[in-house]
Order: C-alpha cells, then sequence, then structure tokens
C-alpha cells in the first residue's frame, strides 16, 4: 500500500508499518510500498510492537508511526558508533 | 562537574524535568562523539514519556544497523547543577524492557563497570569505508587500541559536516562489548583513518 492508501485505511491511528520499498532522498527517508504489521492502541504501544519486532527481525523496515503523518518521509540521521543492546 | 570514570567510560548523573516532575537519572554515559542525545525509553516510563502523534521520528543508521526513534522537548535538563531549559531529546528503545539506563548519546544498558570491549568499528562519515578490530581476550580490551590515534572526539560534529577525504580523514571508532551488538559500550575517538586501514584492512566491504 502507499502511504496515503495506508491513512486512508486506518485514520488516526498508531501502527507499526513495514516499508517493503523505500528510498532515501538525501538525509530523508521516503517509505514507497507500506505494509501494515500491527494496529496498537497508542503510542507506547505501537513502540512496545515495534522494539519487539525489530530485536526479532532487525534486517526489517519496521517504522512505528502515527496516521496523522501526512508523508513517511523520516529525517535521517548517521550515526557512528555502537548502539544498543537489542 | 564530577564524572564518574568506569572501564574508560564517563558516566555522569542527570536530572530530566518534564511535565512539572522531575527524574533524576544516576548513570548516564558521556559520549563526547554524539551529536544528538538519546535515552532509553526504558527510564523516562516514570515521567509519561511516550511516543505521540506529533512527535518526531528519525531514522538513525549506523554500524549496527537501523532504529526508529522519536524526540521531545523537556523542560528542563540538569548536570551537577548547570541547568538548560527546552531542549530535544531522543528516545529510543535501547536495553531491555524495563531495565537499562538510558545514556546521551545512545548508547546500551548495562551498569557501569560491566562492560567488556572487544571489538571497535570504524567508517568514513558516508559509510563507505568500514571494518572492525578484534581485541584479545582480556578485561578492558578496549584500552590497548592505538593505530593512528590523533586525539578525542570533540572533532565528531566537525566530522559530520566536512568534506569526505579518505585519506588522513578523521573517523570515529566505537567501542562494543560484544561481537553481536548486545553490547552498548560507545568509546568514541579521532583517529586516522587511512593509517587505520593499512594496519588493519577493512573486513566489511565498501558499499
Amino acid at each position: 500500500m502507499k502511504w496515503t492508501e495506508v491513512r486512508a485505511a486506518y485514520p488516526d491511528e498508531w501502527l507499526v508499518v513495514e516499508a517493503i520499498q523505500f528510498h532515501e532522498e538525501g538525509e530523508v527517508f521516503v517509505g514507497d510500498e507500506i505494509t501494515v504489521v500491527e494496529k496498537c492502541p497508542d503510542g507506547a504501544a505501537a513502540f512496545d510492537v515495534y522494539r519487539r519486532l525489530h530485536r526479532q527481525y532487525p534486517e526489517r523496515e519496521l517504522v512505528f508511526v502515527h496516521t496523522s503523518r501526512e508523508t513517511l518521509r523520516i529525517e535521517e540521521r548517521r550515526w557512528i558508533g555502537i548502539r544498543a543492546a537489542s | 562537574m564530577k564524572l564518574v570514570l568506569h572501564d574508560s567510560l564517563m558516566f555522569v548523573p542527570v536530572s530530566l524535568t518534564y511535565g512539572g516532575a522531575t527524574l533524576q537519572i544516576e548513570d548516564i554515559l558521556v559520549d563526547t562523539g554524539s551529536t544528538t542525545t538519546l535515552l532509553s525509553i526504558d527510564c523516562v516510563t516514570t515521567l509519561g514519556i511516550h511516543p505521540e502523534a506529533s512527535d518526531s521520528i528519525r531514522r538513525i543508521r549506523g554500524v549496527g544497523g537501523v532504529e526508529y526513534v522519536f524526540s521531545r522537548r523537556m523542560d528542563a535538563i540538569a548536570i551537577a547543577g548547570h541547568q538548560t531549559e527546552s531542549v530535544e531529546l531522543e528516545f529510543g528503545g535501547p536495553g531491555k524492557p524495563g531495565g537499562n539506563r538510558g545514556k546521551p548519546g545512545e548508547t546500551g544498558g548495562g551498569k557501569p563497570g560491566t562492560h567488556r570491549f572487544s571489538r571497535a568499528f570504524f567508517e568514513d562519515r558516508r559509510g563507505r569505508n568500514r571494518g572492525h578490530i578484534d581485541f584479545p581476550e582480556g578485561r578492558n580490551r578496549g584500552h590497548i587500541w592505538k593505530p593512528g590515534e590523533t586525539g578525542d572526539t570533540s572533532i565528531f560534529p566537525s566530522l559530520l559536516r566536512g568534506p569526505a577525504r579518505l585519506s588522513g580523514m578523521p573517523c570515529v571508532v566505537g567501542v562494543s562489548r560484544s561481537l553481536q551488538g548486545r553490547g552498548g559500550a560507545v568509546r568514541s575517538r579521532s583517529v586516522d583513518l587511512a593509517s587505520v586501514f593499512r594496519e588493519f584492512p577493512p573486513r566489511v566491504p565498501a558499499n
């Protein structure tokens, strides 16, 4: 689904989604083709689901997101160093 | 300001104020190479900080992979009596739920003094040239890492903005305590990348 379709299907919802196709524009991540993984009651629940799935499938492009966002354009930042335990 | 040193890592107590409540976190890791401050969401649950629809989400891409975090403006942050108001911090999911502390500069969990360094990562600012160095067995293995050291991580912000020159360009090395990314310790310093590559050819091929 496109993000606009996700928003239409899940208005005003917290979701964990997976970007099946995406591209980067400079330092902005842009999700092109999206799959809804789970609908969550609130942001805390979405973050918990994201964290659990991210640990399990670190290679998948999972995002916790609210459908009030008009686009799935996400600022990207490079991190040099070691990330946390997962 | 009193910094507590554990295994060559600096820790400091931090006081966060948000929504009228104040939370004291005792062991925040100081990473002088960080451009932003990221805390584990687990250490701020008592402040009621969770993702909200209006929060910015950021995608952090590093040697260890990709992670999404959200940012929120705190009322104030205070370290050793020095207070700054209206500070934006990032919150993410490092560590185990309900367990580990947050760490400025994005680091992982574990208690001070429990870090075991086993591998150093390095890469240039575009991530095109990177690799790692394994330390031999032994406690505090990070101490033995020497090649190309030129200083500390205070150059890091300029590194991000500056031109990408491989030869002689400083890079930042992070040291983890496990080979599988389970560790969270960050130990960064500037080095001469060319000399590192001469001595330790990157094991990870350039993209």
